[in-house]
């Protein structure tokens, strides 16, 4: 079933990040915006995280190399990276065409509820991305 | 105007250029928006050295027999390999907190052109006053040297940053003599680059300004042509400065860890 972007949560830091519900723990799933796909222009490389990672919310999880900058990509929660989409790397291409769903990048264990508080809805986050930085 | 920082020109290894660029920017990125402010320095190499782009395969160096023999860093910036030997480097750190004012607008994701744009403007002037016709290839009509064909023909993207071809490159002649790449994090963003003096034995299908140009320049005419060139472009103020002590001590770290660790050179 396709990922409705106005139900996602956003970090400030763009990623986005679905929040399931797997044998009772809470998993987010973790991607890019397709705004922040828009402003990177042209993903050339991708660096994914390793199942098994315990990462820090705001901790870099992974980089992209667009057309002439390498930037990082920030944990939007805290927790295990539970599974990777290994595919990702291979086919940025079609990252742009359908970032919420096929652009899925990671899913993690969400160690800690208040996180996802400190996450923005779809129209606070929308809101960020029209104002200047 | 912007008041900035000018540091002295110096020369290390590999790994040392590589982690003071990453502990400035880490530096201007951690730092308050008001104590912090551009930094600009030019560099040299105390050894001929290769550096890979960050995403490059260690393996891919097999393809390039010149500069075997080189030392070998990994940069932690994007592109094609460069052989550092007869130029001159530079690397400009801008906190994001005064890059809307010297670009004109907020970038808050990936490269910055208006960035390259500015620092290769000032390069091109600079050149030009010194009787070298360089162009931003986008804007250039001269076609592209005999290498960067050749490498095209063989269908893989050419190992060399030099071979590579952005609209923002500077060209002299047909060929590539500045090339420039950004690295951004969190609250600043690094963009470092290469201006070819003169041909290398690690890459003799590479030549230079003084290859190429009508009259010979030194790496002190380009350097303090440029700073002042780039200060107005930017709209920055350079007052003469050094690394702090955070900063050299973050930049030792950053050395142990990363650059001089052959595990980071290896990782793919």
């Amino acid at each position: 079933m396709s990922r409705d972007e106005t139900s996602l949560l956003f970090a400030e830091s763009h990623e986005w990040v679905d929040v399931t519900q797997v044998d009772g723990a809470q998993v987010a799933v973790v991607g890019i915006s397709a705004f922040a796909i828009e402003q990177l222009n042209d993903l050339v490389y991708m660096d994914l995280p390793k199942a098994g990672r315990v990462l820090t919310r705001g901790e870099e999880f992974g980089e992209v190399e667009s057309v002439k900058a390498v930037s990082p990509l920030y944990a939007p929660v805290s927790g295990e990276v539970l599974e990777v989409h290994q595919d990702l790397a291979d086919h940025l291409d079609q990252l742009k065409d359908d970032p919420y769903n096929f652009g899925w990048i990671m899913k993690v264990k969400v160690a800690n509820q208040d996180d996802l508080g400190l996450l923005l809805d779809h129209a606070a986050y929308q809101k960020q991305c029209s104002e200047p930085s | 105007m912007i008041r900035g920082r000018l540091l002295p020109w110096e020369s290390f290894d590999g790994p040392q250029n590589m982690s003071v660029d990453q502990a400035m920017l880490e530096f201007a990125s951690q730092s308050s928006s008001g104590s912090s402010v551009p930094t600009l320095r030019f560099y040299g190499w105390s050894q001929p050295t290769l550096s890979l782009g960050y995403f490059q395969g260690i393996i891919e160096r097999g393809r390039h027999e010149p500069s075997q023999s080189l030392d070998i860093v990994r940069r932690s910036t994007g592109g094609g390999a460069i052989v550092h030997d007869r130029e001159l480097t530079y690397s400009l750190v801008v906190p994001l907190g005064c890059l809307a004012a010297i670009i004109g607008r907020s970038s808050p994701l990936g490269a910055a052109p208006e960035l390259y744009l500015k620092v290769h403007q000032s390069i091109i002037q600079t050149l030009r006053g010194l009787g070298s016709a360089a162009d931003i290839y986008g804007e250039s009509e001269v076609d592209d040297s005999e290498s960067t064909v050749q490498a095209e023909a063989c269908n893989l993207e050419p190992f060399l940053c030099f071979q590579r071809r952005t609209q923002w490159d500077v060209v002299l002649g047909g060929y590539k003599i500045v090339g420039s790449a950004q690295r951004r994090v969190r609250g600043s963003v690094l963009q470092h680059g290469s201006i070819l003096m003169a041909s290398s034995t690690g890459a003799p299908e590479l030549p230079g300004v003084n290859d190429l140009g009508s009259q010979a320049v030194t790496v002190a005419d380009l350097s303090g042509e440029i700073t002042s060139r780039l200060g107005d472009r930017l709209g920055v103020q350079w007052d003469q400065g050094e690394l702090q002590a955070e900063e050299l001590e973050s930049a030792s770290l950053i050395r142990t860890r990363r650059f001089a660790d052959p595990s980071w050179l290896t990782r793919r």
